[in-house]
């Protein structure tokens, strides 16, 4: 079971209406709201609660809560605008829960064949892939005594560097047998510059490999981290 | 669509594919790192958070615009459909910055996508 990360209430407006949906009552997905609009002046005599709800950069300003249905642990407070727009997305996610067409876990990699190729891609020190001057998307021929930094030639290849020296370590193989399965997904033109810059900040010096990470945390509302029980239609 | 160019995928048909229902978590990344200080790292897990938020605010967004473009009877969705979804589900700070720039950010974006590329 992968959990819904999007839990973010959110509410500005005071609303005369109580929406009341007993048909998704009991459903147990939390809200799809990520809200990444800047902090509205709340007003209004019918305010039912105010809380303090920490936006996605930190920031915290006092809102107006909105009840639009009981959850499970306690009501989930929503903007009153976007109360339909997340019924129908909660909808659509448990048409495809229903269907079994949402991902389990996410995987290492995309593709078995480009996974091996990156495996058998000879490392240099520091971990870093060894490379030609010229690096061919596929079946690149890989010779131990090229140099694996690249010269600042032009503005892509010096930010490069800048980079690269600026987040040494960044990830570990794990990210950067990620990263070439990202790269022939995005990667259409043969321009190696595009295709030299983003390899150095994904690089990294662990050797280690990772299994698949499970993506956790998020904004949770109320009390504890949210579980998402679901219950097939 | 630049998530459909991949080859051949080892995923069974049922199943969605993780590059068709996410942003690449590369592209999320390094955007999230435009707004960072140079020294700044960003983990595997806030990436793949971010990939998840995105992704569904974009759905949140487009099926809002889709459900205005079926009432109206209309098949595609445009821009205005967007700015208007925007307005529509409480982001008004930046519904007007995307109407009055549109043709500007189209621009930008089609500059973003080849240097993507």
């Amino acid at each position: 079971m992968k959990p819904f990360l999007l839990s973010h209430p959110d509410t500005m407006y005071n609303c005369s209406q109580v929406y009341c949906s007993h048909s998704l009552a009991h459903t147990s997905y939390p809200c799809g709201d990520p809200y990444f609009g800047s902090s509205i002046v709340a007003y209004g005599t019918q305010a039912i609660t105010q809380q303090m709800v920490p936006q996605m950069l930190g920031l915290a300003s006092t809102r107006i809560a909105l009840p639009v249905e009981l959850a499970e642990d306690g009501p989930i407070y929503v903007n009153a605008k976007q109360y339909h727009g997340i019924l129908r997305r909660r909808q659509s996610r448990a048409k495809l829960k229903a269907q079994n067409k949402l991902i389990k876990s996410r995987k290492p990699y995309l593709h078995e064949s480009r996974h091996r190729h990156a495996l058998k891609r000879v490392r240099g020190t520091g971990g870093r892939f060894l490379s030609a001057k010229q690096l061919q998307q596929f079946n690149a021929e890989l010779v131990t005594d090229a140099h694996s930094g690249p010269g600042p030639v032009n503005v892509y290849q010096k930010k490069d560097a800048s980079e690269a020296e600026s987040h040494p370590s960044r990830t570990g193989k794990n990210a950067s047998i990620t990263f070439t399965a990202i790269s022939g997904l995005t990667s259409m033109s043969g321009n190696s510059v595009s295709f030299r810059r983003p390899e150095h900040n994904f690089l990294g010096n662990s050797p280690n490999i990772g299994g698949s990470s499970q993506c956790s945390g998020g904004l949770t509302f109320g009390g504890g981290a949210r579980q998402c029980t679901s219950v097939g239609r | 669509m630049e998530d459909s160019i991949g080859g051949s995928s080892s995923n069974d048909n049922n199943i969605i594919k993780e590059q068709d229902r996410l942003l690449p978590i590369a592209n999320v990344g390094r955007l999230m790192k435009q707004i960072l200080p140079q020294n700044a790292k960003i983990s595997k897990e806030a990436k793949e958070t971010m990939q998840e938020c995105v992704s569904e605010f974009i759905s949140f967004v487009t099926s809002e615009a889709s459900e205005k473009c079926r009432k109206e009877r209309r098949k595609t969705v445009n821009g205005d459909d967007i700015c208007w979804a925007l307005a529509t589900l409480g982001f008004d700070d930046y519904a007007e910055p995307m109407r009055r720039k549109s043709r500007t950010k189209i621009q930008e974006a089609s500059t973003n996508q080849n240097d993507l590329c």
